[in-house]
């Protein structure tokens, strides 16, 4: 056993250690220090939106004009009057606050998230946006515009139903040609928050589909109608199908779809006969296989002879859902075809 | 030979601290991270938009291969998830228990034709492909056994929606997990994976899928596995993430970009480490093919999954994971110090590489250090002092900070005497279990490098 004087490296890493040790020993007093920080925050804002309320709802119920020079710069935390708000919105109405709620809004919170639209945390741009979906001011249509640009989805989300809210055309705009430039993940997330937008912002999407001339601004705007409910097609869709851009003639080829059956089903026919792009007319397929319908029979049939696979497959699941006409076009075709359509898991054996 | 044993214990010494140097700079960066992800959500009171309609759908991957005694748990716990547009694909990975009756009896399924796409390539026959009558929204693949990596590929051939989770069949979700794990992607944009937090299951009381008393279990062996996965979610993980540096996220629950990962050929099917390696594929591709997403953790996205509660469960666990980690860390070598690969290559692949995968060889070169001082009666007592202070007296006194910080935020244990358990198991851990741990996995290393050098010759 070697004991005596330490050399001058352990001696060193000891001392190294006890830095080490002290270290963890401060991060974890700066742990406790922030999380009873947070506490009492938590607290202090509990005590700001009770008294921020009473404050209006005695307001309201007293029936007393708003001064906004009484409100408590205390109380200026816009975070915590969203839900203020909120939570007198959710109250039953009374004309007083319908009276006193937009002249609150401008003079308080409105110059808070003006500032707080150019902060660097996304949480104060989120708030911001929310503030300016309140009230529809044209004042802060072009924050709305930046913010419908901005990096972060969740202040996009938010920005673009304040911009149909607000009727801001340039915000609306800019809606339109962020999702006409983003790609999958991103443009689904965007394009599944209309699925709560109100329908009167459909005919914002319109005019602009009348007005653009990229064809990835032209897929969006279709994209984008596609999540409203359908109505009687007012204009003429066959120019974006017979397009030379994949993209705009699948987005047309679904808005079609969903929008007019009666107008969808010869653009469908004639696609699958016109085209030579597999993917459109796999697209063109399934749309046929939704809306069913016979007139379809003998552009199906055709299909059953095609060279890809997928088309003769996509062309019998179309037939078989036309129920017995479509099956007995399957019947009297090749057997093989026959089998994709009757017993899918033949197939399957040889594929796999 | 004195000589060359003083150099080693000098060499081990100094890695040591280097190691323990690196975990205080991720535990200082991962303490901001963890409070963020804590009240993001709550904070900014975007809790209805989460639970609102216009949420796109995520498809949930169950793989399953003889989960009969948890399958049904894992489901309701999903399905009560507040999350609005769920698909659970359950992907039957050829049980032989009845695992399938369960969930036929439970769902009312019905085998329906389908044609899916082999997006990715797989090798496990197809079985059938079944619908349920009582949840539209919920489908089984059913297949013949093969690996869980070649399963989790045939369901990336079925997944519809860009995102997806993969769920172990053992795992139960905390009621707002998946909306929490899906927030990450509305708050960075392009993510290709967000990881979740996991804690352990032992000890907790459960009922139809809801964890009724969360509770660190009196087996020493779980109890010292919650306390690890405390160190390794709640410290490991956040640190890395404000680097957008992690290489491993769990596998139990982790959200990936369904095109990012048919990018990189989806999971390696000849990988039990199926996790570890995605990310690292998914970090090394983001540099070589300049793509712009990121890979992120949250904290606050909390999945429970139950572990290993003997010495042989565990050590096959731990064999298994440790194979895995070296074939994904070794795939990927081309990343060492490798400015090319940023901040990964450069930091978190030779952290990983020199500390997690290859530091338990480290540390069992130490015992035989030690070993050899006293058969030739040099022993150094005061290197194996600093070495045991160093090695376990830091570890033990990371976990214990990493507990205290569960604590004063998520709390998931609200009692202090979990807290105090947690303490007492975490400096008992240093007398034989981490010893066990170490042998464990240099064996394991030790015969992934034998089949490396004398490999079998596999099936086609």
């Amino acid at each position: 056993m070697v004991v005596g004087p330490l050399p001058v490296s352990y001696q060193l890493a000891i001392d190294i250690c006890y830095v080490e040790f002290a270290l963890v020993i401060v991060i974890i007093l700066s742990a406790s220090l922030v999380s009873a920080v947070r506490r009492i925050r938590i607290y202090r804002d509990n005590q700001i939106l009770y008294a921020a309320k009473a404050k209006l709802v005695h307001m309201n119920d007293k029936r007393l004009l708003f001064n906004p020079d009484d409100f408590s710069f205390y109380w200026k935390n816009l975070r915590i009057l969203l839900l203020v708000v909120d939570a007198l919105d959710a109250r039953a109405h009374n004309e007083h606050w319908i009276s006193i709620r937009p002249l609150f809004i401008k003079s308080i919170m409105f110059p808070m998230a003006v500032n707080f639209a150019t902060s660097c945390r996304w949480q104060d741009r989120v708030y911001a946006v929310r503030a300016f979906g309140l009230l529809r001011d044209s004042s802060n249509h072009r924050y709305i515009e930046a913010l419908v640009n901005d990096r972060i989805p969740l202040v996009a989300i938010y920005a673009g139903k304040v911009a149909l809210l607000n009727h801001s055309e340039e915000a609306i705009h800019s809606l339109i040609k962020r999702i006409g430039h983003e790609r999958w993940g991103a443009q689904l997330i965007d394009l599944h928050s209309f699925n709560v937008y109100p329908p009167e912002s459909k005919p914002y999407f319109i005019k602009k589909l009348q007005s653009a001339t990229q064809p990835r601004i032209r897929a969006a705007c279709y994209k984008i109608l596609a999540r409203y409910k359908p109505a009687r097609l007012t204009w003429d869709v066959s120019p974006d199908i017979f397009s030379d851009d994949k993209e705009l003639k699948i987005a047309a080829l679904k808005f079609v779809t969903h929008e007019d059956r009666a107008a969808a089903i010869p653009l469908l026919i004639k696609t699958l006969s016109m085209t030579n792009t597999n993917q459109v007319r796999l697209i063109a397929l399934h749309c046929l296989s939704i809306l069913r319908s016979n007139e379809a029979i003998p552009v199906l049939t055709e299909c059953l002879s095609d060279d890809n696979w997928w088309i003769k497959v996509s062309a019998a699941e179309a037939l078989k859902r036309l129920g017995p006409k479509g099956v007995a076009v399957l019947k009297v075709h090749d057997i093989d075809i026959d089998a994709v359509a009757y017993n899918i898991n033949h197939i399957l054996n040889t594929w796999w | 030979m004195e000589t060359i044993v003083h150099f080693f214990n000098w060499v081990i010494l100094w890695y040591m601290i280097i190691i323990n140097f690196f975990y205080v700079v991720l535990l200082a960066v991962s303490i901001p991270d963890i409070f963020t992800r804590h009240d993001e959500v709550e904070m900014g009171g975007m809790g209805d938009l989460l639970h609102s309609d216009s949420m796109l759908p995520v498809t949930i991957l169950i793989t399953a291969y003889n989960e009969e005694l948890t399958i049904l748990d894992t489901l309701t716990s999903i399905m009560k998830n507040d999350y609005p547009n769920i698909n659970i694909i359950i992907l039957n990975d050829g049980s032989t228990d009845t695992t399938m009756e369960k969930l036929h009896a439970a769902l009312k399924l019905k085998k329906i034709d389908k044609i899916i796409p082999k997006l990715i390539p797989t090798y496990g026959k197809f079985k059938g492909y079944y619908i349920s009558q009582n949840y539209p929204n919920i489908t089984l693949v059913d297949k013949e056994n093969s690996k869980k990596s070649d399963t989790l590929n045939v369901g990336l051939n079925v997944c519809r929606t860009p995102f997806f989770i993969t769920v172990d069949a053992d795992t139960l979700l905390d009621p707002d997990a998946i909306s929490n794990i899906v927030f990450y992607t509305l708050t960075n944009p392009e993510p290709a994976a967000v990881g979740g937090a996991i804690y352990i299951l032992n000890g907790c009381t459960y009922k139809d899928g809801v964890i009724l008393k969360k509770r660190i279990s009196m087996n020493p062996i779980c109890a010292l596995q919650s306390a690890e996965y405390m160190r390794g979610f709640l410290f490991g993980r956040a640190g890395w993430n404000t680097f957008s540096g992690a290489l491993c996220y769990a596998g139990a629950f982790t959200l990936f970009d369904h095109k990012a990962v048919l990018e990189v050929g989806g999971f390696d099917r000849d990988n039990i480490g199926q996790d570890f390696e995605i990310i690292t594929h998914l970090q090394a591709n983001r540099y070589e093919k300049k793509r712009n997403y990121t890979l992120g953790y949250t904290s606050s996205a909390i999945a429970w999954t139950a572990g290993p509660e003997t010495l042989k469960e565990y050590w096959k666990q731990r064999t298994g994971w440790q194979f895995g980690s070296m074939r994904s860390i070794l795939r990927y070598k081309r990343m060492f110090f490798n400015p090319y690969y940023g901040i990964v290559g450069l930091f978190s692949y030779p952290f990983y590489f020199l500390a997690e995968v290859f530091g338990v060889i480290v540390e069992v070169t130490a015992y035989l250090s030690i070993i050899v001082s006293w058969y030739f009666g040099f022993f150094d007592l005061e290197f194996a002092v600093l070495f045991f202070i160093l090695c376990y007296g830091f570890v033990a006194f990371i976990t214990m900070a990493t507990a205290f910080i569960n604590y004063t935020t998520y709390s998931k244990y609200k009692r202090f005497s979990n807290l105090l358990w947690v303490f007492i198991v975490v400096t008992i851990e240093c007398f034989g279990f981490r010893q066990f741990v170490a042998v464990c996995r240099v064996t394991a290393s030790l015969r992934y490098f034998w089949a490396w050098l004398f490999p079998k010759p596999q099936p086609s």
